[in-house]
């Protein structure tokens, strides 16, 4: 009880001292809920449990807050139906493919929103790509990789996925002498085909590998744009291309990396709701005890802003025809 | 290593752990009974709640929960021909006919029995596979891999009925399976295949509303023609059918063992996914048939054919966390969610498992124990209630099947596409068992096509044809001739009992 | 010549794994192998057994396999008649819930079957009803937070 009052009283004094707050809107007594493009289970919907564990301590009134999963056709299903059949009230939020603007900038049949016209919450952490091969094998460093012979089998699961894309766009501009076997059901299928040496490395986000880099079954070579500091020191991809459309194309591939967790609210959402769930999200990726759950569940949290988010979407939506042109022979969202 | 194994037992006793386990196990026996809603969801969901528990307590609560819902899956499969689980449908075909003679409370009796050992036989291999779990895990590359689906489809032969006209149905159907696996992206190219333009059809045929339409749909239309309940005028078994199930276990108890070793096999394979163990230990049990006469009574209510399936699909657990444990990687997408509960509670899946945290591991081993035991002996306690379920009347009984089909289906992908699959492949089931086409080789096909697909480009890009010529392969290349030719043999040895009689 | 309803069935099943042949064609050979090779025996395998059908191979030799077989001790014109009923059930209660969604549906569907089909009394159908309801809400969408779409005509109205 005395907690309420105490509570009620902050309140009362927030809207006094701080006539902006005014119209702090209130969730009070509402369900929010996280629409998920995936099933149960998975990295997205993981993230997304996490923060609806979490977010009602921040948002005004302490609303319930809670996760409905809407898979399909790589969450192509739930962003249509975010975008235009849920109401833009501020109970609904998106968690979607980081991907999804890759698909929007090759024209997928069947998406019917346009990324850029979301509310755009943020990002709650980025997902880094890496290159890693069996520790036992003698290359150390991309000139090794190059000069390698035979080949090196990469394991992949298909176009699409970083296990595949990154690769091929290694071998295409970097010249690395990779043969990449693809077709796995799953990367962990790849990590045991690793294990059994049938495969000598694979790339991968790097908190799925992480763990056997730990134990020393594999060690990373390089990585992508995104980053955490544990890998901050391996060559970019980028960096290495020999010509500023290899740069660019691989630029597109990474991009979406950096805001790896999106979450997005339907278009039409008032900007002062958008605001309120904005700050939410931002006090939740830095409260001390889901920043522990979140490390305990593998992932490496790192708030992107909303504007910076879009910003982002925006560039790789505005990239030049020819570098898309490129981009499009090797990618295939899917 | 025997301290160990102690130190667990005692880990699991602890009241603590004891009682996560007991909410677990509740959880999973209803899980279980539902259609549609699986153990991996509900792995996923529960998943949340794990975080501060110390290690054996979120184990014995994950893996409670987990390892008892093929057990209570089998209930319903029998009961009311709804598959309860993805992984239970292979029960339906003798063991739903058997509750249809009567027997429901037989069949659940054979079906609880069997899955009791064949839990107890999985986990005594997850203990025992300690030492030799690399070398286990790690002969099966991706050529043995693609082997192990051409020995399932080849047992289409025994799933399929006797005479040429019963084979060309059979591999008939089994192509139908095969070819519906081709349907969404491509694992390739990513290309979209038979998708008719909508996004629904991109990752597949969801197993779920396959099966629930494709079994429960033409169940519900003939207990509707009938009238009646689902035992008719047959009077339901009282406890005594009950015990007769039990002894058919150990009367058939090498069967018994055998399929439970299918079942813990399947399941230390990685990617061959839940549904595959029940089926290939159903088409064992018909292989293992003396001749053809006996082999002809599958599918009508014949008790091995509920056994077989009923121990496969709780032996495969253990074998399921053999790589999840020694390697963190999972075979399932079960266990890939229960690869998450490892890192939560601070244990990284791996070598460590069989060395500093043994205890841990053989804890797990004990959950599954402990678990079925305590589900098996609940459900003995229930049994000639839900036996009894067999006597309602139709005309009650059947809107709740059509609510369970239609909401366990739309579970799969809440998609009203659910409700589509499982509506087209209830019309196609129907006319399946009307026109006396056998359905399970269309499941076997379905189940096995994607990984044939996907093994066999990757053996090939991986090593040309040379892999052909692994001993393991060549072995199962052998199996898979015994597969095929079983219900020949099968044939010639009746004919040649029938020849001795007539002399 | 009438054909056998036997027969139909596996005409429509040559017609399905001739149309999947036909659509692989314009597509890579990475794509398109996988239904290729199934595609070829399912559409040979589908004539025999076409032809077999329309040729009446005798029915012991085809009769025996191992599914369940349908009732066969109901009258027959009453079994088609079941059977029919049945179906416009099934297909019904598939209808309501597009045109509806699952919350109307669910409950009225099993109301109507109860007393319009099965004429069950007022009491237990009313009971059961609300054990069909409770089920949907309290497991599926407080529980399990599915999300149930609204039908069709509430969207459209709005």
């Amino acid at each position: 009880m005395r907690r309420v009052t105490a509570f009620l009283l902050a309140g009362l004094l927030l809207i006094l001292l701080t006539p902006a707050y005014a119209q702090q809107p209130t969730f009070a007594g509402k369900t929010v809920t996280i629409i998920v493009g995936y099933a149960p289970g998975g990295g997205y919907d993981r993230m997304a449990r996490m923060v609806a564990k979490y977010l009602p301590k921040y948002l005004a009134g302490n609303p319930t807050v809670i996760v409905q999963n809407l898979p399909g056709a790589n969450s192509i299903i739930a962003a249509n139906n975010v975008y235009n059949v849920a109401k833009p009230d501020g109970l609904t939020i998106g968690a979607f493919n980081r991907n999804l603007v890759l698909g929007q900038l090759v024209k997928v049949e069947g998406m019917r929103f346009d990324m850029t016209k979301f509310a755009w919450i943020g990002s709650t952490s980025n997902e880094t790509t890496v290159l890693a091969i069996r520790s036992d094998l003698p290359y150390r460093t991309v000139a090794d990789l190059v000069k390698a012979d035979p080949a090196l089998f990469i394991g992949a699961t298909g176009p699409g996925a970083n296990t595949y894309d990154f690769p091929l766009l290694l071998r295409a501009f970097l010249k690395l002498n990779l043969k990449i076997i693809s077709g796995y059901p799953s990367s962990s299928d790849i990590m045991l085909a690793i294990e059994r040496k049938e495969l000598d490395g694979r790339a991968g986000s790097y908190s799925s590998i992480k763990p056997f880099i730990d134990r020393g079954l594999v060690r990373p070579i390089m990585r992508a744009r995104a980053s955490v500091p544990a890998i901050a020191r391996l060559p970019v991809d980028e960096d290495l291309a020999p010509s500023e459309t290899a740069r660019a194309v691989m630029a597109l591939r990474s991009v979406p990396e950096v805001i790896g967790r999106p979450f997005v609210a339907p278009p039409g959402t008032p900007p002062e709701l958008v605001r309120a769930i904005r700050e939410a999200f931002d006090k939740v990726t830095k409260d001390r005890e889901f920043l522990a759950e979140a490390a305990a569940a593998g992932f490496d949290i790192e708030f992107v802003n909303g504007d910076e988010a879009l910003k982002i979407t925006l560039g790789v939506l505005t990239a030049p025809p020819d570098v898309v042109r490129i981009f499009q022979q090797f990618f295939k969202f899917e | 290593m025997l301290e160990a194994l102690l130190q667990g037992l005692v880990a699991v006793l602890q009241w603590n752990a004891l009682s996560f386990m007991l909410i677990g196990v509740a959880v999973g026996f209803w899980v279980g009974l539902l259609p549609g809603l699986g153990g991996a969801t509900t792995l996923a969901l529960l998943l949340p709640f794990v975080y501060n528990m110390a290690p054996v307590q979120a184990f014995a609560f994950l893996l409670g929960m987990h390892s008892v819902t093929a057990t209570t899956g089998d209930i319903t499969s029998i009961l009311f021909g709804i598959p309860g689980e993805g992984t239970t449908a292979a029960s339906i075909l003798d063991g739903h006919a058997m509750a249809k003679k009567g027997e429901a409370g037989r069949a659940l009796g054979a079906s609880l029995m069997s899955s009791l050992i064949g839990a107890l036989v999985g986990a005594l291999a997850l203990a025992l596979a300690i030492p030799v779990v690399r070398p286990l895990v790690l002969t099966f590359g991706s050529p043995e891999l693609f082997m192990v689906a051409i020995l399932g489809i080849a047992s289409i032969a025994s799933l399929s009925g006797r005479g040429p006209r019963g084979m060309v149905r059979g591999f008939l159907a089994g192509c139908l399976g095969l070819f519906f696996s081709a349907v969404g992206s491509d694992p390739q190219a990513a290309n979209l295949r038979y998708t008719f333009g909508t996004l629904y059809l991109w990752e597949g045929l969801g197993l779920v509303p396959v099966l629930v339409g494709f079994f429960a749909i033409p169940e519900i239309v003939d207990l509707a023609v009938r009238g009646t309940s689902i035992a008719g005028k047959a009077s339901v078994g009282r406890i005594s059918g009950v015990l007769e199930g039990v002894k058919d276990v150990f009367r058939h108890f090498w069967l018994t063992i055998r399929c439970s070793l299918v079942g813990t096999w399947i399941g230390v394979l990685p990617g061959l996914g839940g549904a595959v163990a029940q089926w290939m230990a159903y088409a064992h049990a018909v292989q293992s048939a003396k001749d053809a006469t006996y082999r002809e009574r599958f599918g009508k209510g014949d008790v091995r054919g509920v056994i077989g399936p009923g121990a496969a699909n709780n032996s495969k657990e253990g074998g399921d966390l053999i790589p999840t444990v020694a390697f963190g990687v999972p075979g399932s997408s079960s266990m890939a969610i229960l690869l998450g509960g490892f890192f939560l509670v601070g244990l990284v899946p791996g070598p460590d498992m069989l060395t500093k945290h043994l205890s841990v591991t053989f804890s797990m081993v004990w959950t599954i124990i402990l678990a079925n035991i305590i589900t098996v002996a609940a459900s003995f306690a229930f049994l000639n209630r839900l036996a009894g379920l067999t006597a309602i009347r139709a005309s009650l009984l059947i809107p709740f099947l059509l609510l369970l089909v239609f909401l366990g289906a739309y579970t799969n992908n809440n998609n009203i596409g659910d409700l589509v699959v499982m509506l087209s492949f209830g019309m196609l089931g129907y006319f399946m068992v009307r026109y006396r086409w056998p359905r399970a080789p269309l499941v076997l096909g379905l189940v096995l096509g994607d990984i044939a697909e996907r093994y066999l480009w990757i053996s090939t890009a991986r090593y040309g044809t040379s892999w052909l010529g692994r001993p393991a392969v060549l072995i199962l290349i052998f199996l898979t001739v015994l597969a095929a030719a079983s219900p020949f043999i099968q044939e010639r040895r009746s004919r040649r009992k029938e020849a001795l009689r007539a002399a | 010549m009438r054909l056998k309803p036997e027969a139909l069935f596996s005409l429509a099943i040559i017609g399905a794994a001739a149309w999947a042949l036909l659509a692989t064609l314009d597509w890579p050979i990475k794509t398109a192998l996988y239904p290729r090779v199934i595609g070829v025996p399912l559409l040979l395998l589908a004539v025999v057994e076409f032809v077999l059908s329309v040729k009446g191979v005798p029915a012991e030799t085809g009769q025996q396999t191992m599914d369940f077989a349908l009732s066969v001790d109901v009258e027959p014109r009453v079994a088609v008649q079941r059977t029919i009923t049945i179906f416009v059930w099934i297909g019904g209660f598939f209808l309501a819930i597009v045109l509806l969604g699952f919350a109307v549906s669910i409950p009225l569907f099993v109301f109507a079957y109860l007393k319009g089909q099965a004429k069950e009394r007022w009491l237990l159908t009313l009971v059961l009803v609300g054990l069909a309801w409770f089920i949907f809400d309290a497991l599926f969408v407080d529980l399990l937070h599915l999300p149930f779409s609204q039908g069709l005509l509430f969207r459209l109205l709005r």
